[in-house]
């Protein structure tokens, strides 16, 4: 899932497990006007099963990775065997209002692939300023950078030390598809006993805006950040919990930049590279002085590492089931919250510094992936249906404080119907309530989450409650 | 009064509670006589609790963990939602296909006697469950080959240490559904049941008590899916899954009618304890797997509260 600009309007791209990608307009979720344009701007069968295919393979071909923009025309869709299609999308996008079935329309425009091998786990592009610089990492695929725009000559050699200096001025992409690999990682040295550690990247996320920090988060409980304009190797690698990580993202510069990392049994935790830097420059001081309190501990003595435990600057307890995304939103009034997604069919949200749970809604489905809304929602909110009026009067004692935008994908095997994934969604479209009470308007052009200064229009402050009540009780 | 737990000097404290617990005592016994004067009779006796005014009764609802639970969003009521949801679960092709179940039930490696006997008694359970002997294969392997050869559902019954008995099952719904971790205890086979009888062939009916919440439809679910779904009533055998904190009880009886209101009940085949542990999606796969409900001491906030 992603939110992006298409053709002018605030979209969110949800890619579904049978191959189809949809672009919604959520401004027009909640509207209740019955003519005019819908909320689905545009339904597209990113990938068709070649003939001959068998079940399980036709599974794979179907499957959707990730899911981006590259412009404001063109979405981008990876497979699970990693084929990456750049979809360009007609120029009238929007289907009737009453068409919310997820019917696998081609629409009109070019279709361009290109090859990116198989077991890719995640294709996130540099946004918001590079959109065409993809960092592509997955299963025994270590992280490397592949560039649509930069012509065969700037492919990065598997074998030399070859550094990237990523891209200062904000670029657009140029409408080729082309597999240049700027920049490949290396795997950390050999272990202890001299075994190949091994690598499965389930996240990536960049750090900055020209495309040379990134961070991930694998399966083997691992977060790794890299330089690329220092090494190809990670230039640290925290060991987290034991459990696999699911996925990452990164606080906004209030609250000190750190990351957000969420496992596969339901902890998400803080993790705070600054922190750490701390920690090891005290420790350095202290080192060689047997006295010094610091060293007094059993572990300390006896020579165990105590470097993995100081990155983790604390977690955010309450999911029960793993956790398929974690987000970072800043809410109205300044303060930072985490909200987390999984499959434990809770949405929770909790205070970033204060680690308090802020809010946490049932919704019924298992959750697959959030993303953070920030523009204001078209259309009045007169005829509210009895479902809606009781999640709102929950909002109410909430506090209207938060404003995220919630879509589920459930997690379906191949061969559903339609029919099924039109009922959820559009349910879910109802009881998407949140947004309809807010009353603050951002003029912002994009609602990526990622780490950029983005120009922001004055908000009007809202009263947030120091105490969460309690919601209603059936 | 002051608290006799107040009072500091031991001797003066102990004639003060010994006065009050006389005083309690005395009472009691003068309501029992004007209980029994106004036409009641002793709970347990003959004359027994039937005879008591309702009034009493309705006034005297003793507080217990079950009727004061914490309340859980994920309680599922009627809930359109909800019902859409499940109808496009791992158990759809069970429940809108029909598609009739066939187990696997298997051991942990190296199994003991008693062991293999449970099995087999388990396996009575299901109609259409067949035990295999574990070998030395990874769950891994057996879940491959049991999805090649079609089977719906795979059952291992796992025990720690030969003496203790089997301690864990673990439910794997093919091809790729929910794997399910259950603690095991208080098993016992059938010949130590007193009175039981011999279960026949019959396809048995199946109870499935309390599972509320989202998480409890899922079980519950599971284990109907297990069975075939049309069940031969001339059988009058029914298995019954009950949920009560959190506890599953399994327990196999046969009933008859003696008449239109009463029914009696002999119990037939094991009968065994289950507790929920964990729930992960896909098949076995502890490792890399993303779990939906993994139980932990930290989840354990309030005596209150449950999660089934």
């Amino acid at each position: 899932m992603a939110s992006a600009t298409i053709r002018g309007r605030e979209a969110v791209l949800v890619a579904r497990a049978n191959g189809v990608v949809d672009v919604w307009d959520h401004a027009r979720v909640n509207s209740e006007e019955d003519e005019g344009p819908g909320p689905l701007l545009a339904s597209v069968a990113a990938f068709v099963v070649p003939s001959g295919a068998s079940i399980v393979d036709a599974r794979e071909w179907v499957k959707v990775v990730d899911v981006d923009a590259l412009d404001d025309t063109t979405i981008m869709a990876v497979n699970a065997l990693g084929t990456l299609a750049a979809i360009t999308l007609d120029p009238a996008p929007c289907t009737h209002r009453s068409s919310t079935t997820t019917a696998i329309t081609q629409v009109a425009g070019r279709v361009q692939t290109v090859e990116l091998g198989k077991d890719i786990h995640r294709v996130r592009p540099c946004a918001p300023h590079h959109r065409h610089l993809l960092a592509v990492g997955g299963n025994e695929r270590d992280l490397h950078l592949v560039d649509l725009n930069a012509p065969k000559s700037q492919e990065a050699d598997k074998k030399e030390e070859h550094l990237y200096t990523g891209l200062a001025k904000p670029s657009a992409w140029t409408g080729d598809v082309r597999h240049t690999v700027v920049w490949r990682a290396r795997n950390v040295p050999f272990d202890s006993v001299g075994l190949r550690v091994p690598v499965w990247i389930t996240d990536v996320r960049f750090l900055n805006t020209t495309g040379t920090a990134m961070a991930t988060c694998t399966a083997y409980h691992e977060v790794k950040f890299y330089d690329t304009t220092k090494q190809r190797r990670p230039t640290s690698v925290i060991h987290v919990g034991d459990q696999p990580l699911r996925s990452l993202t990164v606080l906004p510069p209030t609250s000190r930049s750190d990351l957000l990392v969420s496992d596969s049994k339901g902890a998400v935790y803080r993790i705070s590279p600054t922190q750490a830097l701390a920690h090891a420059r005290k420790a350095a001081r202290a080192a060689g002085d047997p006295d010094h309190p610091r060293n007094k501990s059993i572990a300390r003595r006896s020579g165990k590492p105590m470097a993995a435990r100081s990155a983790i600057a604390g977690a955010y307890k309450g999911a029960q089931g793993a956790v398929r995304q974690v987000l970072a939103a800043t809410m109205p009034d300044g303060t930072d919250v985490v909200c987390a997604v999984g499959l434990d069919r809770f949405v929770r949200v909790w205070d970033a510094k204060s680690h308090a749970v802020r809010a946490r809604w049932f919704v019924k489905q298992r959750l697959e992936a959030a993303v953070v809304w920030r523009t204001p929602i078209e259309g009045g909110d007169a005829h509210a249906q009895p479902q809606v009026e009781e999640e709102e009067e929950e909002e109410e004692e909430v506090g209207d404080e938060v404003w995220d935008e919630l879509d589920a994908l459930e997690r379906r095997q191949l061969g559903d119907d339609d029919h099924d994934e039109e009922d959820t969604f559009e349910e879910l479209a109802v009881s998407a309530e949140p947004t309809k009470k807010r009353k603050d308007r951002r003029a912002e052009g994009d609602g990526d989450e990622d780490n950029v200064d983005v120009q922001r229009a004055p908000v009007k402050k809202k009263a947030v409650p120091k105490k969460l009540k309690k919601p209603a009780r059936k | 009064m002051k608290n006799p737990s107040e009072i500091r000097n031991k001797h003066k404290r102990e004639e003060i509670y010994q006065k009050l617990k006389a005083e309690k005592s005395r009472k009691q016994i003068e309501e029992r006589k004007r209980r029994k004067k106004a036409g009641g009779g002793e709970p347990g006796t003959a004359r027994g609790p039937h005879r008591f005014s309702s009034e009493r009764l309705k006034n005297n609802v003793p507080k217990t963990i079950d009727n004061t639970k914490e309340y859980q969003e994920a309680i599922v009521e009627d809930d359109e939602e909800v019902f859409a949801d499940e109808d496009s679960d791992e158990f759809a092709s069970f429940f809108t296909g029909g598609q009739p179940p066939k187990i696997c039930v298997t051991t942990s490696m190296r199994p003991s006697a008693d062991l293999h006997i449970f099995a087999k008694e388990f396996a009575s359970l299901f109609p259409t469950a067949e035990v295999r002997k574990r070998g030395t294969f990874d769950i891994k392997d057996i879940v491959k080959f049991c999805t090649n050869r079609e089977f719906t559902d795979l059952v291992i019954i796992h025990e720690d240490k030969k003496q203790d008995g089997p301690n864990a099952v673990i439910f794997i719904h093919l091809p790729d559904g929910p794997t399910a971790y259950f603690k095991l205890s208080n098993v016992r086979l059938s010949k130590e049941i007193q009175g039981h009888g011999r279960a026949t062939p019959h396809l048995p009916e199946v109870i499935l008590n309390n599972f509320n919440t989202r998480l409890g439809h899922t079980i519950g679910r599971f284990f109907a899916s297990m069975f075939p779904p049309v069940p031969e009533f001339m059988g009058r055998q029914v298995v019954t899954f009950h949920n009560q904190r959190d506890f599953i009880f399994v327990r196999r009886h046969r009933y008859m009618f003696e008449n239109k209101e009463k029914v009696e009940l002999q119990e037939l085949g094991p009968q065994f304890t289950l507790k929920l542990k964990w729930l992960q999606r896909g098949t076995f796969d502890t490792r890399f797997g993303d779990y939906e409900f993994s139980f932990s001491q930290k989840m354990e906030t309030s005596r209150r509260k449950f999660f089934l």
